[in-house]
């Protein structure tokens, strides 16, 4: 099974950070994929990522309109040429596109 | 949530008038301290990146100085029109949001988290469209933030 990781975050860390996370999620479920998504918002950080989930995953998504903390933690993915990164609204509007490009990497 | 802060079938199609309007009563009831610095931020914003996500849905928001309590208002326009010239991005609901600069208050953003998280649902989206009365998209919008309330009480 498809295993996708990844990581959203807004300027503002309100709206756009947990639609994109609802988004990914929705679609990854309507795919039979596994996924899991970490916010980094207004909340802080919510469903942090392991290591260890960061190195089983098959692709990346770091929907991010900001820097985010801990960045160097996809960088191994990142050397493998498995992530993708865009602002969050692209993600929300184009979500279905991102996965397929995701399982494409 | 306020139900004075829902507005249904408006006639309003211009995102600026949209945004003042919304914001001049969100001013009436004191969550803003003043409106034209909040209503030049959340302008800002989306000269910056229009805040459309699709499905004719727009959230205008911005951090500002001039609130002093999270808020959220929601209308619904009589028909989708151009949010925004450049994209030609539609929008017909639209959640005007509002936090300040400062937010230690983690409940009322994790209500709008919440609240954008269920805007990618479409039987929510569905149920708001099709809401006959201000008080059932209240209920709607209301229902989100009873959960909330629910999983904190769970959580003590």
């Amino acid at each position: 099974m498809m295993k996708i990781v990844g990581v959203t975050a807004c300027t503002t860390g309100i709206a756009h950070t947990y639609m994109a996370q609802e988004a990914l999620e929705k679609e990854c479920a309507k795919r039979g994929y596994e996924v899991k998504v970490e916010t980094q918002g207004g909340m802080g950080i919510d469903n942090e990522l392991t290591e260890e989930e960061i190195a089983d995953a098959d692709a990346v998504i770091l929907a991010i309109a900001i820097g985010i903390e801990g960045e160097e933690r996809f960088e191994e993915k990142q050397d493998q040429g498995k992530v993708i990164t865009m602002d969050p609204s692209s993600l929300i509007k184009n979500v279905v596109d991102v996965v397929n490009q995701l399982e494409n990497l | 949530m306020r139900k004075e802060f829902i507005y249904l079938n408006n006639e309003l199609t211009s995102r600026n008038e949209i945004i003042r309007k919304m914001s001049e009563d969100v001013f009436t009831y004191g969550m803003i301290i003043d409106v034209d610095t909040y209503v030049n931020a959340v302008l800002k914003r989306e000269e910056e990146i229009p805040t459309t996500v699709g499905f004719n849905v727009s959230i205008p928001h911005g951090k500002s100085e001039a609130v002093t309590e999270p808020f959220i208002t929601f209308m619904r326009t009589m028909t989708p029109f151009v949010w925004d010239e450049k994209s030609g991005d539609k929008a017909q609901l639209i959640f005007m949001i509002g936090v300040p600069i400062e937010q230690k208050d983690k409940l009322h953003l994790k209500i709008l988290a919440q609240i954008s998280r269920n805007l990618m649902d479409e039987n929510f989206r569905n149920n708001l469209l099709e809401a006959e009365s201000t008080d059932e998209a209240y209920r709607l919008l209301k229902r989100i933030e009873e959960n909330i309330y629910a999983e904190e009480m769970g959580n003590l």
